[in-house]
């Protein structure tokens, strides 16, 4: 069972969740390259300046560990880069969970994602202020001085923050992508986990997932807000099991 | 809700996990534009603007799940009227009967917001004159690679060119030795002592032509050949090339040799450089003189020299002596000025440098730079 987080975390948003599967199953949590504990060094701008290069992390694992039979679990924009790796090497996965996924963020025409463009730049400026105070000073200092390891855990302390052009990539990939032409060529079962009164992932964008995604499930769920998985796991761990078993 | 607290000079507010605002005071009321109520069992989302609840959802929520605090964080909240207030938030998780309860401490930041504004702002335009910089840089380094490549083609023709008229110029001057030994051979009881001495006078000069265009043929082709570099003991190049100095000067000498000095070079090449240097001591040194040759490794090369006790040179004039024809000394001493010419080429070709420490009347060294790269 493969852990993807989304935007804005890392593997450790994963922890009221994956203790629940681990008698039944061999868990894998991971960071994206860029985020969490991951080597930044090996970030390439151009492999992750679109979720295809994301993609590519998934498959990597998969392929290093030589995992078959993978329930893929992944929260929000994990859940178009595991249908992106699902679609490249269907017989690697078995079944799909996807929590608060969009497979496009703006709107278009009649599709409503949304978000219009406008708002994606204020989100991007704001993420710039908050990373004004650390991480412009800090982040290139640490990842220069692997001899220094109290610098590490200073960034450690910060939880969940990332090297701000690596966030800003990051965002950029995330909420400008369009996956909705990739959703038909998908093969493997997929449940969606969708969130009441999520302002990412709203309930218009459950429904148009589950009626384009062949062979999916949508669940609505009582949780609000875009992280069942952190705000009410037992719900989420519920619904997953019920979805895993049945 | 206590006095002190409602009356706080910052705003106050407990939500849930579900987004629910369990509480919140008179500063945040009022600041937000509630100040006559209107703003209870709503969701922490309603006071937030687009951007700031995306954050809240990828950001702000999920860091307090897990560390239970957060500090310093920027979000613009929404006022009544829809005004976007800049504030900073810390929030502290505190686990309570029916499930966790985040607090929080909202300072609105408008002035000091501006003032980030303009450092971000500043930033970009750093950042944006870094990358003309870099974007000048690189034409600049485009355009250095294309005029390089172009003098290279240049220098490579004209070395090309050098050549050919050396080569061809042979031709010619061997029919006017021919000429002009028929004319000795074929009339000889005919012509007068003064035109046989105008014969000799042309053959000279004929001579010293053929041997000034042997040096410039030579000169030309070490533009052209690449060294074929292999280990080379100079010691014994210097030693031949030093006694066969002396042997056309038909005079006395003291060589001095190092033995054992090597060097990855070109044999041949290094050979003529020997033979340059060693008969250009031999010339300008008094008979019986000492001639002194050695070299040793410093750092990445290997530093020859060539040493005499002859007339030395004016050191203002120094610099010139390697350049073709330049010549110091006047008639009493034969040569074409094409010999240090040839060994700096021959040198700088192997990646090296040639000069000269010299005092007059205390005599000239020579020395040669070859990198190491054995």
């Amino acid at each position: 069972m493969m852990f993807a987080h989304g935007f804005g975390c890392d593997q450790n948003m994963w922890r009221f969740i994956t203790p629940a599967f681990e008698t039944d199953y061999k868990i894998v949590a991971f960071d994206y390259v860029g985020a969490g504990g991951s080597d930044l060094s090996a970030y390439r701008r151009e492999r992750y300046s679109t979720l295809s290069g994301y993609a590519r992390d998934v498959l990597d694992i998969i392929e290093a560990l030589d995992l078959h039979d993978l329930v893929f679990v992944g929260h929000s924009v994990s859940g178009m880069i595991g249908l992106l790796a699902a679609i490249e090497q269907p017989q690697r996965f078995a079944k799909m969970i996807m929590v608060g996924p969009s497979p496009c963020y703006i709107n278009d025409g009649d599709y409503v994602g949304g978000f219009g463009h406008g708002d994606i730049e204020e989100l991007l400026k704001m993420m710039e202020k908050n990373y004004m105070g650390w991480s412009n000073s800090l982040a290139p200092v640490i990842m220069k001085n692997p001899d220094r390891p109290e610098l590490a855990q200073e960034l450690e302390a910060s939880f969940c923050s990332t090297d701000p052009v690596i966030a800003q990539q990051f965002a950029r990939a995330t909420f400008l992508s369009d996956n909705r032409s990739d959703l038909q060529s998908m093969k493997i079962p997929a449940l969606i986990l969708q969130c009441a009164e999520d302002l990412i992932a709203p309930a218009e964008v459950g429904t148009y997932l589950h009626t384009r995604l062949p062979n999916s499930s949508l669940v609505q769920m009582k949780a609000t807000g875009h992280c069942p998985h952190m705000s009410h796991p037992e719900e989420t761990i519920a619904l997953m099991r019920r979805y895993l078993d049945g | 809700m206590d006095e002190v607290l409602d009356r706080l000079p910052g705003g106050f507010l407990t939500f849930r996990d579900d987004g629910l605002i369990i509480a919140t005071n008179r500063t945040l009321l009022e600041m937000l534009g509630y100040g006559d109520g209107g703003l209870s069992g709503g969701s922490i989302e309603a006071l937030l603007t687009l951007p700031s609840r995306i954050f809240y959802q990828t950001h702000l929520f999920p860091l307090l799940k897990i560390q239970d605090r957060v500090d310093e964080i920027y979000l613009t909240l929404r006022t009544r009227s829809g005004e976007g207030l800049p504030v900073l938030l810390n929030a502290r998780t505190i686990p309570t009967g029916t499930g966790a309860q985040h607090e929080c401490l909202i300072i609105p930041m408008q002035s000091r917001d501006k003032y980030e504004e303009e450092i971000l702002h500043a930033k970009r335009v750093a950042e944006q004159a870094v990358e003309e910089l870099e974007g000048l840089k690189a034409s600049l380094e485009e355009r250095v690679r294309e005029r390089t490549s172009d003098l290279k083609q240049l220098l490579s023709e004209l070395n090309g060119l050098n050549y050919s008229i050396a080569h061809n110029l042979r031709a010619p001057m061997r029919a006017i030795l021919s000429t002009s030994a028929v004319l000795r051979s074929e009339y000889p009881g005919s012509l007068s002592e003064d035109q046989i001495n105008l014969l000799d006078r042309q053959k000279l000069n004929v001579e010293t032509l053929s041997s000034l265009i042997d040096d410039l043929l030579q000169l030309s082709r070490i533009g052209i050949q690449l060294p074929v570099k292999e280990q080379i003991d100079v010691s014994s190049l210097a030693m031949q090339a030093a006694v066969e100095a002396v042997a056309d000067r038909q005079a006395e000498f003291t060589l001095s040799i190092c033995p054992g000095v090597t060097a990855w070079a070109d044999p041949n090449m290094i050979a003529t450089v020997c033979a340059g240097l060693m008969s250009n001591a031999v010339k300008y040194s008094p008979r019986g003189g000492t001639i002194t040759f050695c070299g040793q490794q410093n750092g990445a090369e290997i530093v020859c020299f060539v040493k005499d006790e002859g007339i030395g040179m004016d050191p203002q004039h120094i610099h010139h002596i390697f350049e073709p024809f330049a010549r110091l000394h006047g008639e009493e001493f034969p040569g074409n000025g094409i010999g240090l010419a040839v060994v700096d080429r021959i040198i700088r070709h192997h990646g090296g440098k040639v000069w000269v420490e010299s005092e007059v009347g205390k005599g000239s060294t020579f020395l040669f730079a070859l990198p190491d790269s054995n």
